[in-house]
């Protein structure tokens, strides 16, 4: 207690009260040593340190929040082991089948009764194989995707079904930093088609119900105001911040009553009218609001708006897409190995509808809105087999994208799957009526395309021969425009089987102009999996087919290869979240040295202070009891 | 000069003397009493008398009792003992506040509120764990209860502020009649009717209850002629001569507290200290603490909001057979952005989703919320129960909007193979409702979780309709905590609790130094104070010595004269 010094006279009251306060003070002062020292904390209360005390705060909360992250790291990381341990398992499971691949294809070392027995392996294999899919960790399956709760592989007769979700999830382990913990089961083993995509453009047309967000290819349109200028001298700010869809954006347009504003006749965008000659829409403080919108111009009316071109979605009703031309709804025939379905749609009113319908009609695809939000994929799960999509008597297959002309089929589709046998160098040589020759080498050639190009544009050609897809029927067409007398013929050069192959190996006696080949049997799309290549292996072995065996080879390769980058994927997954585990550590060892330098008390320094204060307190009581004692009533 | 004159100038002298001793007697009594100014007598020379040709004194006489008071300090005590006593009651609302928000031991909001995210955090790692669930509820629970006790507490620390007012009113009362019966009693004592001189006890037992008033609030005093003080507070009059004017409490309430305003009885003029105990508690309870309990509800307010219209747009392990909102409009048939909802909804739309639950399969409605304004057509709870009747009805005749007798918005699905859920809500018109809420309550008083989910853990919406392992949802939970929503978008949640928290740490420390300060200034106005009034007993001793000498001195000279009228008499 600080106390000024009297100048004129003391009473005995203030000298009384002054060693009171003096006493008074140090003991508080003592006190609160004591309790420092007892507790190990200088700051008890906010206020006694308020801005180290919150700083501190602050930093424990940072350090619980980093436990938690530590804690889904951990977890993450044993699911992940779970899953390095099943792709090693699947890895092994693959390497026995290429052993037996490699064994089994060379002439040398096998025979029937060897691939009988190999049959039977390469069947264990895929249960095996199904078994590895269906690893479960914690109770919950380790490639369901979302669906964790069933196993997601199914036998089905000799096939493999894939009923799980590809959809995987990062978890949060940092602040702003996510890591997936599963692995998606197309990644790891291929388990979905990717052929059949929507390749369609639904282009649905713009109605009130179409929401903003969902225009211009999904990017959607920024929030803000448009000035409309009506030509009649009426320049209005249409304030479209709280514009959802576009009816908002129309009711906001026409509440002034200088334009109206209307979805164009034909769907696309917006259409402006007025009484005056010219209407311009302008954009508010530099935003791009009108430009989003399409209506970024001046026009006499009526002025029309660009394309909005919004993306499909669930709700978009069926007669809404194709520029609100709508799709034939006589619905499609899937043949999925053995299952065959026929799926109508009738009834169907949203693309939601469509997707459930064929979706529900266990045919074993998927179909859902592509990616890009314009178009519906067709998936196959089904591995071991092949799928194809045709009409039920309409055009809704081809109105959804979903036929694919002989020219774009890959080469190993032809011929029931057998595909085309090439050799190196040339496979066959074409002579012209002209008496011209093209030696022809197919071996670079993937698709049907592929080979109608190799053939038009042979250096020899010079246009005397054009090849192309049929117009009736899944054959190829060559016609000879030499003008020459012989016959036009297809013969196989070295024994290369890709003329028969391809059904052109033929004559044309003179006169005749057009070779026309023979049906290719294409046999539709397969899921290239795991499960697939095995099965392949499997039925080749059985059959004891040297052309079907050779083709397992590269899609047993491609199985291997993705497990191989599934298993890299992995392990660098596990690599970040160690180091963002050792960063996480090194970050909450900073944080409890802050907080303790903020909390908590330093000792020597407490334990001087103590001492100090006890030697004031002695020193005022030994003061008090000499002053007190002293008067000048005992001289009386 | 007559010989008997001389006698009667022993007898003055042996009384002032008498008068003295008694007086420093009176002094040392009282030399422990903190209200007792010390005593001085004051003597003077009696006039001379002509006695022939001279004039000669005839001795002492005692003039007064002096009093030693300085009225400077003891003003300047009086506003120290106020502006101490206001910093007090601060203090004292400013350390229950501290109390409340003890976050440094633990247990508190902070806590709660990480503990509520960490198990969101939790929960992305196992969504479909069944004590995940359960602990996250329980979380969100203990989160919910957490506020409302702080809350309680707030209310209580109000409210025990609040009662204080009533004793203090009791307490100003007494002391200002107190004061006006002393000044009765000063202006009869000194009125001369009694008696001559001053009545300085009279006088230190009214400064006393004036320096105690003071405490309570500011006040000014004027001495009148007569000898009462006069005493207002501001432009308010408590004591005028020997009339007092008392106080009383008016009860009001104020949401769900009670608040005490005190005014005056006769004519219900409101009493405004700016000073004192008085004025420092008002404001403790009306500014500091008041504050502060809208701080933590407004820090709820945002959490339930922000939390629930993620909550609202996702589902859970199993769909909605039945979801009732939890709060009501005022009118079906308004607008809903002007309804009377706490949490206003704005244009846009949202999602409602029906699973077949035998086949898997879903089916999505898209609902428009008109809320523009433009064509009188805007969305009332009546067109938003119609709206989802006729999407759905066609389909599903099971699923039912209806609305409430409460006039919340219900939807349930009459039959166990439907279940239904929400997704993309652009309009918050379903968080503004409380359907499918996680927590229910629009503040700390309030805030807890639904029914619905505290009694079944596998509706928390983790997911959006993926399956058992779908995190999006908690995804967006989890992000809720890292979203600047407090502020106008400048703080999170927990930051901005914890700016609370400083700022009611730097504004007790603040009030600490300033009552440390003003506690010196107080305790050197006393010593003054006490120097220049009270007793020294060495000082009193002294004194007594020059009296005992000084009547031993006149009584001696009674001696004397005594021998004179002897040796005159021994002459007869």
């Amino acid at each position: 207690m600080a106390t000024s010094p009297l100048l004129f006279r003391t009473s005995t009251f203030s000298q009384v009260n002054l060693l009171h306060a003096n006493i008074r003070s140090a003991t508080s002062e003592i006190l609160r040593r004591e309790t420092e020292l007892s507790t190990g904390f200088r700051v008890r209360q906010i206020s006694d340190d308020p801005v180290p005390a919150t700083r501190a705060i602050d930093f424990r909360r940072q350090i619980a929040r980093g436990q938690q992250y530590m804690e889904s790291i951990a977890l993450a990381r044993s699911e992940l082991e779970a899953t390095e341990s099943a792709l090693a398992d699947a890895t092994r499971l693959m390497t026995r089948a290429r052993e037996i691949y490699l064994t089994e294809n060379d002439s040398a070392s096998s025979s029937e009764d060897t691939r009988a027995v190999a049959a039977n392996e390469i069947a264990q294999l895929i249960h095996e194989a199904v078994e590895v899919v269906n690893r479960t960790f914690r109770d919950r399956y380790l490639f369901a995707g979302n669906d964790g709760s069933r196993p997601p592989a199914l036998m089905v007769g000799d096939q493999v079904s894939f009923v799980g979700s590809l959809v995987t999830t990062p978890i949060q382990v940092a602040p702003g930093v996510s890591i997936e913990r599963d692995v998606s089961a197309f990644d790891a083993f291929g388990v979905v088609s990717s052929e059949l995509q929507g390749r369609m453009d639904l282009d649905p047309a713009v109605s009130s119900g179409t929401k903003l967000a969902d225009v211009n290819g999904s990017t959607g349109v920024t929030p803000g105001s448009i000035m409309i200028d009506d030509g009649l001298g009426n320049n209005t700010m249409i304030d479209l911040t709280g514009a959802e869809s576009l009816g908002d954006v129309l009711a906001a347009i026409n509440a002034p009553g200088t334009v109206t504003a209307t979805i164009d006749p034909s769907g696309t965008g917006i259409e402006l009218m007025s009484g005056g000659t010219m209407i311009t829409v302008t954009e508010v403080n530099g935003g791009t609001t009108a430009q989003e919108l399409g209506i970024l111009k001046a026009s006499t009316p009526p002025l029309f708006g660009d394309d909005l071109d919004p993306r499909v979605r669930l709700t978009t009703p069926l007669t809404e897409v194709a520029g609100g031309a709508g799709i034939d709804l006589s619905g499609i025939v899937i043949t999925n190995g053995t299952v065959s379905k026929t799926i109508s749609l009738a009834g169907a009113q949203t693309v939601e509808d469509l997707l459930n319908a064929i979706n529900g009609a266990n045919a074993h695809v998927v179909a859902s809105i592509n990616e890009s939000g314009n178009g519906i994929d067709l998936k196959s799960t089904l591995s071991g087999t092949r799928f194809t999509v045709a009409e039920n008597g309409g055009t809704t297959a081809a109105d959804l994208g979903w036929t694919v002309g002989l020219a774009e089929l890959p080469l190993d589709q032809l011929n029931n799957g057998f595909g085309i046998l090439a050799l190196d160098g040339v496979d066959f040589q074409i002579t012209l009526k002209d008496g011209g020759t093209l030696d022809i080498d197919v071996s670079g050639a993937t698709t049907v395309q592929d080979v109608l190009d190799i053939i038009n544009n042979d250096s020899n050609n010079g246009g005397r021969l054009t090849a192309s897809v049929a117009v009736s029927g899944d054959r190829l067409e060559l016609v000879d425009s030499s003008g020459g007398t012989g016959d036009l013929r297809v013969s196989p050069v070295d024994g290369s089987f890709a003329a028969q192959n391809l059904g052109i190996e033929k004559t044309v006696p003179d006169p005749g102009v057009t070779l026309t080949g023979d049906d290719l049997q294409p046999a539709g799309f397969q899921v290239d999996s795991l499960f697939n290549s095995l099965a392949l292996l499997r039925d080749a072995l059985i059959e004891n087919n040297d052309s079907k065996l050779e083709h397992v080879g590269a899609m047993l390769e491609r199985s291997s290869e993705r497990l191989v980058l599934s298993r890299g994927e992995v392990g660098s997954r596990m690599e970040r979240m160690n180091v963002i585990e050792t960063r996480l550590q090194d970050h909450e060892i900073q944080m409890r040295a802050l907080v303790s330098r903020d909390l908590e008390v330093d000792l020597a320094d407490a334990v001087i202070e103590f001492e100090k204060q006890r030697n004031v307190l002695e020193a005022s009581l030994s003061i008090t009891a000499r002053i007190l004692n002293l008067s000048l009533l005992d001289f009386l | 000069m007559s010989i008997l004159t001389a006698l009667r100038n022993a007898d003055n002298a042996l009384n002032a003397a008498g008068i003295a001793i008694r007086t420093v007697g009176h002094n040392i009594s009282n030399a422990g009493n903190e209200k007792y100014s010390r005593q001085r007598v004051l003597t003077a020379a009696l006039p001379a008398s002509t006695d022939a040709r001279f004039l000669i004194g005839n001795g002492v006489e005692v003039t007064r009792i002096e009093r030693i008071v300085s009225d400077r300090i003891e003003v300047s005590f009086r506003d120290a003992l106020s502006q101490f006593e206001y910093l007090r009651s601060r203090d004292l609302a400013l350390a229950g506040l501290e109390g409340i928000f003890d976050e440094l031991q633990g247990a508190g909001i902070e806590e709660a509120l990480a503990r509520f995210f960490d198990d969101v955090a939790n929960l992305q790692n196992l969504p479909d764990d069944a004590t995940s669930r359960r602990v996250f509820v329980l979380s969100a629970e203990a989160l919910a209860e957490t506020f409302r006790q702080r809350d309680r507490e707030l209310r209580e620390l109000r409210q025990s502020l609040d009662a204080r007012v009533e004793k203090m009113a009791l307490d100003i009362n007494r002391l200002t009649s107190s004061i006006a019966q002393l000044n009765r009693q000063i202006v009869f004592a000194e009125s001369g009717v009694q008696g001559q001189g001053v009545a300085n006890d009279l006088r230190d037992e009214r400064d006393a209850s004036i320096r105690e008033l003071a405490e309570l609030i500011d006040i000014r005093t004027v001495e009148t002629s007569s000898g009462a003080i006069n005493i207002n507070s501001g432009r308010a009059i408590l004591v005028d001569g020997i009339d007092s004017y008392a106080v009383e409490v008016e009860v009001e309430q104020e949401g769900d507290v009670l608040i005490s305003s005190v005014r005056f009885v006769e004519d219900g003029s409101p009493l405004r200290p700016r000073s004192g105990a008085l004025a420092g508690l008002i404001e403790a309870r009306d500014d500091i603490v008041a504050k502060y309990r809208e701080d933590l509800s407004s820090i709820a307010d945002t959490l339930i909001f922000n939390v629930n219209r993620v909550h609202a747009r996702g589902v859970g392990m199993v769909g909605l057979s039945s979801t009732t909102g939890s709060n009501a409009v005022t009118s079906v048939t308004e607008a809903l952005s002007n309804a009377g909802l706490h949490y206003t909804p704005r244009n846009g739309s949202f999602d409602f989703k029906v699973r077949n639950e035998v086949t898997g399969q879903v089916k999505t409605y898209n609902i428009q919320v008109d809320l523009d304004g433009l064509d009188d057509d805007d969305t009332t709870l009546e067109d938003l129960r119609d709206a989802i009747n006729t999407a759905v009805q066609a389909d599903f005749p099971s699923i039912a909007a209806s609305i409430t007798s409460r006039l919340e918005l219900r939807v349930s699905s009459g039959d166990t193979d439907t279940t239904f859920w929400f997704a993309n809500d652009t309009s918050d018109v379903l968080a503004s409702l409380g359907v499918n809420a996680l927590f229910t309550g629009t503040g700390s008083v309030d805030i807890d979780v639904s029914d619905a989910i505290a009694a079944d853990s596998n509706l928390v919406a983790t997911g959006r309709g993926g399956g058992p392992k779908d995190i999006a949802n908690v995804q967006a939970l989890l992000a809720v905590r890292d979203q600047k929503v407090m502020q106008g978008g400048v703080a999170t949640i927990e930051e901005f609790y914890e700016g609370v928290l400083g700022v009611i740490g730097v504004e007790r420390a603040q009030v600490r130094d300033l009552i440390s300060h003003q506690e010196a200034v107080k305790e050197h106005l006393r010593n003054e104070r006490a120097a220049f009034s009270g007793v020294n007993v060495d000082e009193e001793s002294i004194e007594l010595i020059k009296f005992q000498r000084m009547y031993q001195g006149a009584a001696r000279y009674l001696g004397v004269v005594d021998l004179v009228l002897q040796e005159l008499l021994n002459v007869l």
